[in-house]
């Protein structure tokens, strides 16, 4: 029965949470509690009818290949019709879950961590937004209705990151965040257009009907270009490898919102996307490919950045550019369950770490460099304790979430590419190493500071409960997913639900405890000297400290295009614009220099002008009178 | 040799330019405007020809040589009256000092 | 007979219009450009008599060789200096208008030998001034109000202007 009524009003799900967006804008903006109220209680609606959702979908016959589609017209523009809808199949649902559960976690976590903030109110706004954004998105029955709410969560995530708008790095990131997936977004765009030029539609629905008669009469040759820009996308919003720089800086924005953007809602959107249109991509082989290899090379080039960051959300931002390489890499092997498996797993532990390194950061009164912490698990057992799970579980230990869902992955990449294998497993044991890293400074040891450890206290009940809640949900959900058949649901093609791969698993797994070892050793027990060891690697250290110098890089090569361009375009308009306008000017002088003498005020001569030109037009007449004289043989 | 309706338009023709010459090459204003009596002069013979020799059953072209013989003797009224006043304010009557719509 | 004593008349009337015609324009002398005015416009309405337009021939006399000709000499009168310059001086444009006036002649002239001109079935009438009349006052009587009102505009305009404004 609700479950019916949640299906049938599956469009509530994006609406509510916007209807908050726009009552706390125009209403409740400067009453704090009454819009963190308001946003709260709309989410737990929206939560509600997720919840509806998926159980519709799972008691229900709503599978990958019979989706429940709503549509309504949106315009019509010649023979162009667009409808707006709500497309509901176990990929919606599953990210719906995700999204609303996440989303309305670090909303009650933020009725705590913002307190006393100035822009309480609109910080839910934003964040109401955002989750509906997010949602609009993921029920999108086109492309079209897609990109819409795909460049709503660009703004959104671009008012967040520069939440705090009276400091410089915050607008800086935030105008970075915006603007680097704009060049991805222009990308998606082109490719939505070439779809709509080449197929007359944006429908999923349709296109997915549409698209394998394509290929077998036209080959892929121009799909090849399609996939490849409507790539680019993702490429932007997802971090992945070159359009990442935005990710790590994204964290200016409060730490309630870097765990909303890294878990649930800006980032997946790319590998969202590149799911729900996986129909498309499946059929170009080289843009699979390019998919496999931009997500496997993001995921240990990342990685091998986040081991020498120093600011704990820095770490994490790192990881989760790796982790969301780990899923494109899935999805560039085909297999869409890994995937997403990955990306629920990943949505609640990364959330809940970000929610971990908030409480930290708020404790220890903003400090952010993990240096800088230390022994604070005798502070805040709570958080260590949810840290320690959410590091367990990014590491892949058996039973964390973590592991069911990399494993998959690891054997999916292994069933397609040895060396795509071998970069997911060099990167797990990346991953291992500098998270327990992250855990064991952060709260090992002996603290750094005791002024700040004095300081440190316990977070309150609003941001405890959300780390609970999302440790329960990071222990446990990839061992649901896995006893459940997640893949019996949410697939592509055929359902590919297998067992563990004992050798894949058990290797994997021993990596991660020996990364974890190591980082006991090295940061704990302090038998090796990190320092000795940073510098014994010298050049790459450096580089991964520096970030291989992407950022760097971008500036220069900016400096040098925009620099370039401006060049050209400034003698462009001086002398050709200019030039054009001058030339135009200066015969529009002349000419007038030349026929002012003919405005001489007399009466007379201007008669005299007037009359030539009567004899002219008589003597016209006369000429073309004699032609047609001339044509009748003189009968007139 | 017939005179017929071709002569007394180029009748008609000369004196109109001739009329048209004065009113372009004279200064005194009451000299252009005995110009114009000529050039409308001119057009009367047109139409009185016309209505003499053009198969037509009525006088319409003398009467409208009466009503253009009517608008000219008020043109030539209001032409002098002009005049008079230019004159009476500026102490000339001559076209080219008249110039002050020089751009 | 009749053929030749009509060309006779037309080509020495055309004579004389043409002639006092060119004197007004050529004349030194306003004055004398008033009166070889007077003079062509006799032999104007000599030529509309010529034409079977005896009404119009008298209201030639009347206005224009009567009335226009005192309008103009009195406003000769009015506005002459005497002061020795020649009253009627040329612009110094006459070259450019005696060419525009040969080339306007030349034009109608090649136009006349373009058209064919139809038999001469004019129309005659015996009772000029009762045909006048009748066409004025049924036909043509709105064209005769307006010129009416259009003769007392201009008596009224012309004493305006000539008065000036603010005077008594």
């Amino acid at each position: 029965m609700f479950n019916e009524f949640a299906l049938e009003h599956a469009w509530l799900i994006p609406l509510l949470p916007v209807t908050a967006f726009v009552v706390i804008g125009m209403l409740t903006r400067s009453y704090g509690k009454l819009s963190a109220a308001i946003a709260v209680s709309m989410s737990i609606v929206s939560f509600l009818l997720a919840v509806g959702v998926a159980l519709a979908v799972v008691s229900g016959n709503i599978t990958v290949e019979a989706p429940f589609v709503q549509r309504a017209s949106w315009f019509h523009i010649g023979s162009v019709n667009i409808s707006m809808g709500v497309l509901i199949d176990p990929l919606t649902a599953m990210m719906l879950m995700v999204v609303t559960t996440v989303s309305l976690l670090v909303q009650i976590y933020s009725c705590g961590y913002m307190e006393g903030d100035a822009g309480y109110g609109r910080f839910f706004a934003f964040l109401s937004l955002f989750a509906g954004s997010m949602l609009g998105l993921v029920i999108a029955v086109n492309f079209l209705q897609m990109y819409v709410f795909w460049e709503l969560v660009g703004l959104c995530s671009y008012l967040l990151i520069g939440f705090y708008y009276y400091r410089v790095s915050a607008r800086e990131a935030a105008k970075k965040a915006f603007m680097t997936t704009r060049v991805g977004d222009f990308g998606l765009l082109l490719g939505i257009l070439l779809l709509q030029l080449t197929f007359g539609t944006l429908d999923f629905q349709e296109l997915q009907a549409v698209v394998p008669a394509y290929v077998v009469q036209c080959g892929t040759g121009f799909l090849t270009l399609i996939a490849m820009l409507l790539f680019v996308g993702p490429i932007g919003k997802s971090g992945q490898f070159p359009l990442h720089v935005w990710l790590p800086d994204a964290m200016e924005g409060p730490t309630p919102v870097s765990a909303l953007i890294h878990a649930a809602t800006m980032v997946v959107a790319g590998v969202y996307l590149v799911g729900r249109a996986m129909f498309l991509f499946a059929e170009v082989p080289l843009v699979m490919n390019i998919i496999a290899w931009v997500g496997g090379f993001t995921a240990i080039f990342a990685a091998s950045i986040a081991i020498t960051q120093r600011q704990i959300k820095r770490i994490l931002a790192y990881s989760t550019v790796s982790q969301l390489g780990y899923m494109m890499l899935a999805l560039g092997v085909g297999s869409l369950t890994s995937s997403f498996f990955h990306l629920m797993t990943h949505a609640f532990f990364k959330a809940m770490l970000f929610l971990s390194a908030g409480a930290v950061m708020h404790a220890m009164a903003d400090e952010a460099d993990i240096f800088r912490m230390g022994g604070l698990r005798k502070k805040m057992p709570v958080t260590f304790a949810a840290m320690t799970i959410g590091v367990l579980a990014i590491a892949g230990i058996p039973p964390f979430a973590g592991f069911f869902s990399k494993d998959e992955i690891l054997a999916a990449a292994a069933g397609v590419s040895t060396p795509l294998y071998v970069l997911a497993v060099v990167t797990a044991f990346m991953t291992a190493f500098y998270m327990a890293r992250l855990l064991f400074v952060t709260f090992m040891g002996e603290p750094a500071s005791r002024e700040a450890y004095d300081h440190a206290h316990e977070v309150g009940w609003f941001m405890r409960m959300p780390l609970l809640v999302l440790a329960v949900l990071s222990v446990f959900s990839g061992l649901w997913g896995h006893l459940f058949g997640f893949g019996e649901w949410v697939r592509f093609g055929a359902a590919s639900h297998e067992g563990i791969d004992w050798a894949i698993a058990g290797s994997s797994t021993v990596l991660a405890v020996l990364a974890m070892g190591i980082a006991w050793k090295v940061y704990v027990a302090k038998s090796w000297d990190a320092d000795e060891i940073a510098t014994r690697c010298g050049i790459l250290y450096q580089l991964s400290f520096h970030k291989f110098y992407i950022d760097e890089i971008y500036a220069a090569l900016i400096k040098v295009f925009v620099d370039g361009i401006a060049r050209v375009l400034y003698w462009l308009d001086v002398y050709i614009v200019d030039g054009i306008v001058n030339g135009l000017s200066g015969i529009v002088r002349l000419a007038s220099d030349w026929l002012s003498p003919a405005e001489n005020g007399q009466a007379q001569s201007y008669a005299g002008v007037y009359l030539c030109g009567v004899i002219i037009l008589l003597a016209y007449g006369v000429y073309f009178a004699a032609k047609i004289m001339a044509m009748l043989g003189g009968a007139f | 040799m017939t005179i017929g309706l071709t002569h007394y338009l180029l009748l008609a023709a000369v004196l109109f330019a001739i009329g048209m010459f004065g009113v372009l090459s004279k200064r005194n204003i009451i000299a252009i405007l005995m110009g114009i009596e000529l050039m409308l002069n001119a057009v009367n013979i047109n139409l009185i020809a016309f209505n003499r020799f053009l198969p037509v059953h009525d006088l319409s072209g003398q009467l409208m040589a009466l009503f253009a013989i009517a608008v000219g003797v008020a043109e030539v009224a209001v032409g002098i009256a002009l005049a008079f006043r230019i004159f009476y304010d500026r102490e000339t009557i001559n076209v080219d000092e008249l110039n002050r719509m020089k751009g | 007979m009749n053929d030749l004593i009509g060309s006779a008349v037309f080509c020495v009337l055309s004579l004389v219009i043409i002639g006092t015609a060119l004197g007004v324009v050529m004349s030194r002398n306003l004055v004398h450009s008033a009166l070889l005015m007077t003079a062509c416009f006799i032999g104007v309405g000599i030529m509309y008599i010529s034409l079977e337009a005896d009404f119009l021939g008298a209201v030639e006399f009347m206005t224009y060789s009567g009335g226009v000709a005192v309008l103009i000499v009195m406003g000769v009168m009015l506005t002459h200096k005497g002061n020795g310059v020649p009253s009627n001086p040329f612009n110094g444009r006459e070259l450019f208008a005696a060419a525009l006036a040969v080339i306007f002649t030349a034009v109608m002239g090649l136009v006349l030998t373009f058209v064919q001109m139809p038999p001469d079935t004019g129309f005659v009438s015996a009772d000029t001034v009762g045909d006048l009349a009748d066409m004025m006052l049924n036909t043509y009587i709105l064209p005769f109000e307006i010129a009416a009102v259009l003769l007392l505009a201009a008596l009224l305009g012309a004493v305006i202007l000539a008065k000036g404004d603010g005077e008594a």
